[in-house]
């Protein structure tokens, strides 16, 4: 059974994430490693380094993390306001999981962007 | 035998051009290649008979093995001209392939063999499309000597060819970067990232115009 929903997430809460290693550019990872505009992660608060996605990792990975509060400003592209943010949505297999995810500037309102129809059929 | 297995995938008759860099790679594998013979042959003793020609400009350097005339590795290459051919000759036959094809061939053999989660994040394995027009970029890039540093996977079934400045930052990221971005669909996108001014652009490339965007991505972080 999937726990209760626990929003907002702290803004120092880490958030984990595998990444493979050939994604790494120093101290930071390159955009292949995510999937914008939903990014899958793992809550510290719940996984503690334990969750399945970080317990199955496969052997060339590492673990990123990052906060609500590092995540980019918003971004003006083109006409369009873009904002990252983060929310929980636990799994019934991953009771940790959370969403890093971009929303667009609708009339006033954040509308949270979905996966293109590609990346879903993928 | 590693490298027939390569060639015999492919069916290459042409030479074509490898950055130094690249035939390092090239050469290393056929200094195993040799050593296989090697072994086969000799218990590890060399037996391999090695001559060098120069013609027109280009070296050409033929290994053999003594009592074996059908178990020949060749390798045609001109430093200055940074060309490559290799014809790879065993008791199976002949096969022959450039040096560009054959480095392709090895980076997107590497991302084949990639299966499902392979991040640890549950992404899908590179698509049948994204490693074909792979290949192309590849053989391309290799071709005009704009060999990327990096080729990963990406989280969405594609497959990416970066190309890093050697100017890095505090943490050690790279100043500016590029990328040839290959959809699961088998749809091409650029990019040009600088992290010091903050200037990023991303466009749609046609497949006809990889050479000019390979130039223009190596270019970039040069």
């Amino acid at each position: 059974m999937t726990r209760e929903i626990d929003n907002p997430i702290p803004g120092g809460e880490r958030l984990f994430r595998a990444v493979n290693s050939g994604h790494v550019d120093g101290d930071t990872i390159l955009e292949a490693a995510v999937e914008v505009p939903i990014v899958s992660t793992c809550r510290e608060k719940y996984c503690a380094l334990e969750s399945p996605i970080l317990k199955k990792r496969p052997l060339d990975t590492g673990v990123a993390s990052i906060t609500k509060n590092t995540l980019p400003p918003p971004q003006l592209i083109g006409d369009t306001m873009y904002k990252f943010d983060a929310e929980d949505w636990p799994e019934e297999d991953n009771e940790a999981h959370a969403h890093v995810f971009v929303s667009r500037l609708v009339d006033s309102e954040y509308t949270r962007c979905n996966r293109s129809r590609a990346a879903q059929r993928s | 035998m590693r490298l027939a297995s390569i060639a015999r995938e492919t069916n290459l008759q042409n030479p074509s051009f490898v950055p130094p860099r690249a035939f390092g790679a090239l050469a290393k594998i056929l200094d195993e290649e040799r050593n296989n013979f090697e072994n086969k042959y000799t218990g590890g003793k060399p037996i391999a008979t090695e001559y060098t020609v120069y013609s027109g400009g280009v070296q050409h350097v033929f290994l053999t093995l003594q009592g074996e005339p059908t178990d020949a590795v060749f390798l045609t290459y001109s430093e200055n001209l940074h060309s490559a051919d290799l014809t790879v000759v065993d008791s199976n036959g002949t096969w022959k392939l450039s040096g560009a094809e054959l480095l392709a061939e090895i980076s997107v053999n590497s991302l084949r063999s990639l299966s499902a989660n392979w991040d640890g994040n549950g992404s899908p394995p590179p698509s049948r499309q994204s490693l074909e027009v792979a290949k192309k970029a590849l053989y391309r890039a290799n071709k005009l000597m704009l060999c990327p540093d990096r080729v990963v996977a990406d989280s969405g079934g594609g497959v990416v060819l970066y190309y890093f400045s050697t100017d890095k930052m505090t943490g050690g990221r790279s100043s500016k970067y590029a990328s040839l971005n290959i959809g699961s669909d088998g749809n091409v996108a650029a990019a040009e990232i600088d992290r010091r001014t903050k200037k990023n652009e991303v466009w749609e490339v046609s497949l006809d115009l990889f050479d000019e965007t390979l130039a223009r991505l190596h270019t970039f972080v040069r």
